[in-house]
């Protein structure tokens, strides 16, 4: 009982693995069943008025691309599919325009968005609380120029949206992963001026979310690799978060069942 | 298979698995690639400050401009090293009291908002068992906390108990949570790994 005890985590590592490629190479096509929060938050941005204008925020970096960029495509996706008009712009965190920007071009190209005038990127600007602060009394100001060095007003998209506040903005969809992150936008913008927040929120952060969830403060949010994967299922896009359910499921049950092995272990041990 | 042709997905797989061989254990492959993160990482985040924060509030601001009161901020910025300076150390204080005392008065003046919104969304009726598990939760795990009162007594003990409990059940979800995500982005680098760079699947 005591090996139980002292498993090689290299052993674990090496499962692991092999669970992760067998499972991408043969994928069991497992269902993946809508929770009704996937459902809440798709509606959330399905029932915006048709000539929204809403903005992206990739408040990440290369860390939580993996569970991140399939939310972003997701949610541009579904905004482009409703029509809404799209910027995409962050704070701080400044490889995430950077990363997302190949996927944006991408979507719009097939929804016929033009840059300026559908959507645009701004990149991620300095100052994190001051920024989004700026943002609410003077967008143009805060931004400056866009992700290509442009200066915004220039934009048709940009005379829409002079100022963040919920006469030019319809719903702010924000990709959380730290700090700052969806927490500021709630405390500086959103709850201020009383636009609607919607999150797409990383696994590991998903307890300390769902209080904003349950209070109303959050509209909705997108519960980490899962919850995207249902919201795939819910655009009728599947994407990368669907195709990976069979592997966290594999890897899901390969660690509960470690942690069963180690518990019996400790406590044959214990009764020693 | 169709082996990607592409530096860029060569320089990333070759990195993943650089960066994974530490699982193994500790050795100069691994080493190699920490170092080489850290020495981008570094440039990068210099670059990207000069040019965010020093360029345009002090070349375009405050000499191409002439607004001169941005040397305020950067005399007040400057003044941090004067920490290594033992006989003046002193003065490195005032920068950090600045900034201390800036970001609690603006947190102040924003933050309350939301954690009063949190406090009132506790205030529920008590008609579903969601609910009834939510009121019992919050005054449970707050009496966890009430340091002052005595454990001892069998009341307060018991729903202290209660409030334990919650915690562990919120622990253990949060660190449940922490190994998907921790596995989960494993299976993003897989998918380069397999997809973008050996194009397994691919014609």
């Amino acid at each position: 009982m005591e090996r139980l005890m002292k498993i090689d985590r290299r052993i674990i590592y090496l499962l692991g693995a092999a669970i992760v490629f067998l499972t991408m190479l043969y994928p069991l096509g497992l269902p993946v069943a809508i929770s009704d929060l996937a459902r809440q938050t798709y509606n959330e941005v399905e029932n915006l008025p048709d000539d929204a204008v809403v903005i992206l925020s990739p408040m990440y970096d290369s860390g939580a691309m993996g569970e991140l960029n399939p939310m972003f495509v997701a949610l541009f996706r579904h905004c482009a599919e409703r029509g809404y008009k799209i910027i995409i712009v962050n704070t701080q965190w400044v490889q995430g325009p950077q990363i997302v920007h190949k996927f944006a071009t991408e979507i719009a190209e097939e929804y016929g968005y033009v840059y300026g005038e559908d959507w645009i990127n701004l990149g991620s600007k300095p100052g994190a609380a001051i920024f989004l602060q700026t943002a609410v009394k003077d967008f143009w100001e805060a931004c400056i120029e866009d992700f290509n060095g442009q200066p915004v007003e220039s934009y048709p998209i940009m005379q829409l949206v002079p100022k963040v506040t919920a006469e030019y903005v319809d719903a702010c969809l924000v990709l959380n992963c730290g700090t700052p992150g969806a927490p500021e936008w709630l405390a500086y913008v959103c709850q201020p001026e009383g636009i609607k927040l919607v999150i797409g929120e990383i696994q590991m952060s998903v307890p300390e979310s769902m209080p904003y969830v349950q209070s109303g403060q959050y509209a909705g949010m997108i519960a980490g690799s899962r919850g995207c994967a249902e919201y795939e299922q819910l655009i009728g896009h599947p994407g990368q978060a669907l195709k990976a359910q069979d592997t966290m499921s594999a890897i899901a049950l390969m660690v509960t069942l470690f942690i069963i092995l180690g518990n019996i272990g400790y406590l044959a041990t214990r009764k020693k | 298979m169709n082996i990607s042709t592409d530096p860029a997905i060569w320089t990333q797989a070759i990195c993943i698995l650089a960066v994974y061989t530490y699982l193994y254990k500790d050795n100069p492959i691994w080493r190699l690639a920490e170092t080489v993160y850290l020495a981008l990482a570094t440039t990068y985040w210099f670059v990207f400050y000069f040019f965010t924060y020093i360029q345009p509030a002090i070349v375009d601001k405050a000499i191409g401009e002439g607004e001169w009161h941005y040397f305020l901020a950067v005399i007040l910025g400057l003044m941090i090293f004067f920490r290594y300076i033992p006989s003046v150390a002193w003065l490195a204080r005032y920068p950090m009291s600045f900034w201390v005392g800036y970001g609690t008065g603006y947190i102040l003046s924003f933050e309350p908002a939301v954690w009063l919104t949190q406090i009132t969304s506790t205030f529920l009726a008590l008609n579903s068992i969601q609910n009834i598990l939510i009121f019992i939760g919050v005054l449970s795990t707050l009496t966890y906390f009430f340091f002052t009162l005595a454990k001892e007594n069998p009341v307060v003990g018991g729903v202290a108990e209660v409030g334990k409990w919650y915690i562990m059940i919120a622990l253990g979800s949060a660190f449940g949570n922490t190994v998907l995500y921790r596995w989960n982005l494993f299976v993003a680098r897989a998918n380069t790994l397999l997809f973008d760079w050996l194009g397994v699947g691919q014609a």
